[in-house]
């Protein structure tokens, strides 16, 4: 047996000290091993995707519990975010458990393209959207907005009457220029009131439109869906054109406005041939939007 | 024959009056710059959120900030940026990493609304000396095969 401080130096005492420590390198390069392990997965990023640089854009007003028109377009910076194939939405209600998912409708044949879905929202509240976004090359990324659902619509809802209003018309302001903020107004969208339209017995479209006060991309051109769809469908519908302002240089809205409940602008209202609302319509409207709601009812 | 001085002077008044008649025309409001920038990925917290518009926005304009599920950030207020023309922004506190969506109501002063949603990311920090350790772990894994090889050898 050897004394306390001959330890290493004693054969038998050196060879288990020895043996104990190859054991104990081998442990610590072990737990090296696992370290080095350990930090590769750490340092990997949290977020496995990246965010979209894609905006979306709410185009319409007026959310209320139903089906409402919700649309929207794609933004990539200040153009308009091209190569998107479909759209496919859910929707959940923010501290509830009512949800929908369904897919939305493209519309190209406008100023600027812009997705239309009506989502089935039997709550107030506020509703959160994802929207998945499958690109042409397959790639998908996602977009998320919260839009906040009334209980009551502040517009006609569908299939109510059409407010009976008595619209200024050529009869009553032989101006045509007053009638309208436009550049060169068309005569024929200034001849009938909605009291007459909704009493004539033909479907009938109101557009609420200010041609010349607002020139951007989302109301200008809904006049000119409005008149490309009379074009197509001449005298079997009537279309009728208020300005939302009675004074250009003040600003005072028309008292439709406030008639039909609208606090924004463009809206476009499609009437049956009994006067009631079939179709209504806020911010960008195309040509094909138009006539899907309006020639169903045609005679 | 050279103008007279007094028919410059109407021509001028007359520039001047047909330049007045030009009706001043609104529009929605475009977001034309933006603070965090739409799809940026963030390795440290942003402290505020600043939106730039192409036209005057009003004080009933908005921003809200919320996480993937729709957890509103509170405590926000917007503020107008009185030195910007069509400049808004919020302060921000601390945030963690994750992905939030910046959800905006623009209201001109004709009163035209609009809204839009942009996300950013904030990753999540990562240790300065992560290669060390890498490095470290492959080297740790050659020297525990060369020490058990080693060891059968014995």
């Amino acid at each position: 047996m050897c004394p306390g401080d001959q330890v290493i130096r004693c054969p038998g005492k050196k060879v288990a000290v020895y043996a104990f420590c190859r054991h104990m390198v081998g442990y610590c390069l072990f737990l090296v091993l696992i370290a080095g392990l350990v930090a590769c997965r750490q340092s990997q990023p949290a977020i496995v995707e990246s965010p979209s640089p894609i905006q979306m854009v709410l185009v319409s007003s007026d959310f209320a519990v139903g089906q409402p028109r919700v649309a929207f377009a794609l933004r990539d910076g200040p153009q308009a975010a091209t190569g998107v194939q479909t759209v496919a939405l859910t929707a959940v209600l923010i501290d509830g458990e009512t949800t929908w998912s369904g897919t939305a409708t493209p519309y190209d044949d406008y100023e600027i393209p812009y997705w239309v879905v009506y989502p089935e929202l039997p709550t107030a509240g506020f509703w959160g959207f994802t929207a998945q976004l499958t690109m042409n090359d397959n790639s998908a990324v996602e977009a998320t907005f919260i839009i906040d659902v009334k209980a009551n619509s502040l517009s006609p809802v569908i299939g109510a009457a059409a407010p009976a209003s008595q619209n200024r018309t050529l009869a009553s302001e032989p101006d045509i220029n007053k009638l309208s903020s436009g550049q060169n107004p068309n005569s024929a969208l200034y001849q009938l009131t909605v009291a007459e339209a909704i009493t004539s017995g033909k479907p009938t479209v109101v557009a609420f439109v200010t041609p010349g006060l607002c020139e951007s991309e989302w109301c200008l051109p809904v006049l000119n869906s409005v008149e490309e769809v009379r074009a197509n469908v001449g005298q079997a519908s009537q279309f009728i054109h208020i300005e939302v302002y009675e004074d250009f240089e003040k600003l005072t809205r028309v008292k439709e406005m406030r008639e039909w409940g609208l606090e924004t602008e463009p809206w476009v209202f499609v009437l049956d041939e009994n006067g009631r609302i079939a179709a209504k319509f806020s911010g960008p409207l195309s040509p094909r939007e138009l006539s899907n709601a309006l020639v169903p009812l045609l005679p | 024959m050279s103008q007279t001085i007094p028919q410059k002077f109407y021509y001028c008044i007359l520039a001047l009056c047909l330049l007045a008649t030009v009706q001043q025309t609104y529009a929605h409001a475009t977001l034309t710059q933006a603070q965090p920038a739409p799809g940026a990925q963030l390795s440290q917290p942003p402290t505020e959120i600043r939106l730039v518009f192409n036209e005057p926005v009003t004080a009933d304009s908005t921003i809200t900030l919320f996480t993937p599920n729709f957890q509103t950030i509170p405590g926000l207020t917007t503020h107008l940026d009185p030195a910007g023309v069509g400049e808004v922004f919020t302060t921000l506190p601390p945030l963690e990493p994750n992905e939030y969506t910046v959800q905006w109501t623009a209201v001109s002063a004709d009163r035209h609304q609009i809204s839009g949603s942009y996300t950013f990311t904030i990753t999540a920090k990562t240790a300065n000396t992560s290669w060390l350790w890498r490095g470290g772990g492959f080297i740790g894994g050659i020297l525990v095969v060369w020490w058990l090889a080693r060891r059968r050898a014995t």
